[in-house]
């Protein structure tokens, strides 16, 4: 299968909210997520990440500029880009293999469909607890099948945003090895929005590293390292130990800039000034 | 929930029960006792002499016929609250313009209470069981409307979007993502709102002014009544039945919608 997948941002701008407290929260942003590869989005928090994830995902419009993927341009939710949250979106209602299948219509009723749903359980280590709900499963497990969810869809693109966050240290490391296995043996052309520099480093062929808000890349990064890629591996290697303090370097410079920013912006600037913006308080559906 | 435990739930109720039993019945006696008469419940009569008269009363037909019509004028109203609540509410959450027009009336009439509907109640309705039936209509239609309304301002939104991601369009999401995450909000709009139609029908039922002794008016007539009959266990006799009432609806209620929402008894 040749990958897909390949994404275009060019010159994004984004403007969320309306009259005085609209903010440019994307300025001219540009990239490219190559197809078959996993690119991380590391910035500091706040910076507008989420936000450039929510554009890919077609939840916000570009104010300006425009993304297309595999040549096309996006607009709208569409079941070829699937995400993952911060925090776990399963429907409490529904099974976990209804949860999988979710879909409008008789697709979820398809029985090819439910067959490889699963099997990806079953990839996923979930085949046990097809049954369950939920609240019944762990954080992990829950991570566990959202991405289930979101890989029956074959998405062409597929955006984490922060989806390990939410999740103990022990789970955490688990989840991202287990994370980096998954995409490489599918060649999944991802999105990994994070702050957490290891995690980066450990999942990502590509880095970008994200100015502060209005965000924009500030740089991009090719990571060398030999894969398959384990904590220990990627903590005591020498290169990547390299990468790392130079995104650290990158990442406390954009800090103390947004910290002299708001010590120069009159004081009421300041209470709403770099408040982070999640996604579930600055989305709107179209 | 295993046996055991459901045993010992059922076994402090009545524990519970009986003590309190045991508390009035030597409560509303000990000034006839030993001249120290217990605040309030000295004025009650106590259980014995209202268990003579729930007994007297079991064996009439006119209790029954009330138990019959208070709870025909209860179900009726709770069914028009559930069958104009709902889909209003449903309304007032997905169209914002509908939600402008119609929020501030809803907002000024919910707090008028039913009982001052009545002289209204009966102009708007040919018949006296309308008229009863619209009150404790009102009771159930404000909580129901008001609950989901709350419940829906809650919904998880990263459901709403994923459910867009995953192909659903406007109705579809609606359907399977809305409609189930307001469920346990209409659960207990609807338990809260049949508890009030059982407040509401003594209000109800003073619209019915007839009846006899024995009371045929329904259960909160039979208060009514009893009161100016001056016949006090008879009253409390009423007073328990409706108390006895709304709880057994309530709690059917509440099974009904753990029914509909196997995922919340799954932990």
């Amino acid at each position: 299968m040749t990958a897909r997948g390949e994404t275009r941002v060019e010159r994004v701008s984004v403007r969320l909210g309306e009259g005085p407290s609209e903010k440019l929260v994307v300025r001219d942003c540009s990239f490219v997520l190559p197809a078959g590869a996993v690119t991380a989005m590391i910035g500091p928090s706040g910076c507008g990440k989420s936000t450039i994830g929510a554009v890919l995902a077609g939840f916000e419009r570009a104010s300006s500029g425009r993304v297309r993927l595999d040549g096309r341009e996006v607009s709208g939710p569409s079941p070829e880009r699937q995400i993952l949250f911060q925090e776990t979106a399963l429907m409490p209602w529904l099974t976990t293999l209804e949860n999988v299948v979710f879909a409008p219509g008789a697709r979820r009723r398809d029985k090819r469909r439910r067959e490889r749903a699963q099997k990806l359980l079953e990839r996923v280590g979930l085949r046990a607890f097809a049954d369950r709900y939920p609240s019944q499963l762990s954080g992990g497990m829950q991570r566990r099948a959202e991405l289930a969810r979101a890989l029956l869809n074959d998405p062409a693109l597929l955006i984490l945003d922060e989806p390990f966050r939410g999740l103990d240290a022990m789970t955490r490391e688990l989840m991202q090895e287990y994370t980096a296995e998954l995409l490489g043996e599918r060649r999944q052309t991802t999105l990994l929005v994070t702050t957490d520099i290891d995690e980066a480093l450990l999942l990502a062929d590509r880095v970008l590293v994200m100015s502060n808000r209005p965000t924009r890349v500030r740089e991009q990064l090719e990571v060398d390292l030999p894969r398959p890629r384990t904590h220990e591996a990627v903590l005591t290697d020498e290169r990547c130990q390299e990468l790392k303090r130079h995104v650290i370097e990158l990442l406390t410079d954009e800090v103390m800039r947004s910290f002299a920013a708001q010590a120069a912006a009159p004081a009421d600037d300041v209470s709403r000034g770099n408040g982070a913006a999640p996604l579930t308080t600055t989305t709107r559906s179209q | 929930m295993n046996a055991k435990a459901r045993r010992t739930i059922v076994r402090r109720g009545i524990l519970g029960v009986l003590a309190w039993l045991a508390f009035w019945e030597v409560g509303s006696q000990l000034g006839e006792w030993i001249g120290v008469a217990v605040p309030f419940l000295d004025k009650v009569p106590p259980p014995h002499a209202v268990v003579g008269d729930l007994a007297e009363l079991i064996g009439e037909a006119g209790y029954w016929n009330s138990w019959a019509l208070s709870l025909q004028r209860v179900l009726w109203g709770f069914a028009f609250a559930i069958a104009i609540g709902v889909p209003l509410a449903l309304l007032i959450v997905t169209i914002r313009t509908f939600r402008g027009l119609f929020f501030p009336i809803f907002e000024t009439l919910r707090p008028i209470p039913p009982l001052a509907w009545v002289p209204l109640a009966i102009i708007f309705w040919p018949t006296q069981e309308l008229s009863i039936t619209f009150v404790t209509f009102l009771g159930a239609f404000f909580p129901i409307v008001l609950n989901i309304v709350d419940g829906a301002a809650q919904i998880d939104r990263r459901l709403v979007l994923i459910s867009r991601t995953l192909g659903l369009g406007r109705v579809g999401t609606f359907a399977r993502v809305l409609l189930p995450s307001t469920l346990p909000a209409m659960v207990t709009g609807a338990a809260v709102g049949m508890g009030i139609t059982w407040e509401v029908v003594v209000a109800a039922e003073l619209i019915s002014g007839g009846g006899n002794t024995s009371g045929d008016g329904g259960l909160g007539f039979l208060v009514w009544n009893s009161y100016q009959g001056g016949d006090l266990p008879r009253i409390v006799v009423g007073m328990i039945s409706l108390g006895v009432a709304g709880y057994l609806s309530s709690t059917m209620v509440r099974a009904l919608g753990a029914r509909l929402m196997p995922w919340r008894r799954a932990a």
